[in-house]
């Protein structure tokens, strides 16, 4: 979070997490396309040669004046394969809070599992409180073949006491309602901050 | 919550943006910034009026940790202070100032790189001085209690 006095202006970092394939590029492209460009920067991605998140993805949201503060939202995604993790540690630097984006199908569960577990070993090491950390959960691909159920998902990672939304990004389903509880679970933990 | 960047006053950073347009001042100077390790872009200052400064903070943070993670993993015992991009039509350079913060400078090729090292340093210490002092005190911040519900019944009115 930064906040510039002069200009009365609040800067809030929402990095989205999970697996490679997952759609977490999906999510930041459709919000790209959905948003009122005086709202929003450049979509800018590093990819490889394979069309793969190589760094992050970036975008920032701007949602106008709201009473007498400006909220900029820096929204960035994170890699996803397995051995990027030393990439993921450094975008999770700063952020004040987290989608991390579950995909349902079956043979990804693992995946899912393993991106978890780094997440929170992240944010343990930079010292944040997991119980309070603002927190949303998309599990996306709702739409495709070999799906788990969502209990067999809520069985299989940790995910009980998060606002949880269930998406078909590629679609644009359940996009915009995990961004604004994203947004306002960030925006409500600035409010207790300062 | 985790503060990722001292929040810096007015006043903080009006000095932030004078030491900014000291280095404008310089012949061939194309611009400088400075952001946190989070990209968060925090001062600037740019000959280039339509320069995309918030991608520009998320990539320079981005190359600067990227740097020093190679470096930690190769055995480096220092952290990274100056990254050098020669390119065919500018040097850029992206210096870590203190442990949080990001100062990028870019000059036409003919400003020799040794005194823009020289000027990234010494603007760096000047900007650590004004971070590490009475610029870490915020002054009192206005977020009204009904702040939250003014948020939310604002995005709902954008998607």
């Amino acid at each position: 979070m930064f906040i510039n006095w002069a200009q009365g202006e609040i800067n809030l970092k929402i990095v989205y997490y999970g697996a490679g394939m997952s759609g977490k590029t999906t999510n930041l492209q459709f919000i790209y396309a959905r948003t009122p460009p005086k709202l929003r920067s450049q979509l800018i991605s590093l990819k490889t040669h394979q069309d793969r998140t190589l760094l992050f993805d970036f975008l920032q949201l701007e949602v106008g004046q709201v009473a007498n503060l400006k909220p900029k939202f820096k929204l960035y995604t994170v890699p996803g394969q397995v051995y990027y993790d030393t990439s993921r540690r450094l975008i999770l630097q700063g952020a004040d809070g987290i989608v991390f984006v579950v995909d349902s199908q079956i043979d990804r569960m693992d995946d899912n599992e393993q991106l978890w577990h780094s997440m929170e070993r992240h944010l343990v090491e930079m010292g944040q409180d997991l119980k309070n950390f603002p927190l949303v959960v998309q599990i996306n691909k709702r739409d495709v073949p070999n799906t788990l159920s969502i209990p067999e998902i809520r069985r299989r990672l940790p995910i009980k006491g998060y606002p949880t939304f269930e998406a078909v990004a590629i679609k644009g389903y359940g996009v915009f309602d995990t961004l604004k509880a994203s947004m306002s679970g960030v925006i409500a933990a600035a409010h207790q901050a300062v | 919550m985790h503060r990722t960047q001292p929040a810096l006053s007015a006043a903080a950073l009006a000095t932030i943006h004078g030491l900014l347009g000291q280095l404008s001042q310089q012949a061939h100077m194309r611009c400088a910034f400075l952001c946190d390790l989070g990209g968060q872009e925090l001062a600037s200052w740019t000959e280039q009026a339509d320069l995309d400064l918030v991608s520009l903070a998320a990539l320079a943070a981005g190359d600067l940790m990227a740097t020093m993670e190679i470096a930690r993993i190769l055995g480096g015992k220092r952290a990274c202070n100056v990254i050098i991009q020669e390119h065919d039509e500018m040097i850029i350079l992206v210096a870590r100032v203190g442990e949080g913060l990001v100062l990028l400078m870019a000059t036409g090729v003919d400003v020799p790189v040794g005194w823009s090292r020289l000027a990234i340093k010494r603007t760096s210490d000047r900007i650590l001085e004004v971070v590490g002092s009475a610029a870490m005190t915020p002054p009192p911040l206005v977020m009204s209690d009904d702040f939250v519900a003014s948020f939310n019944a604002q995005i709902d009115t954008i998607w």
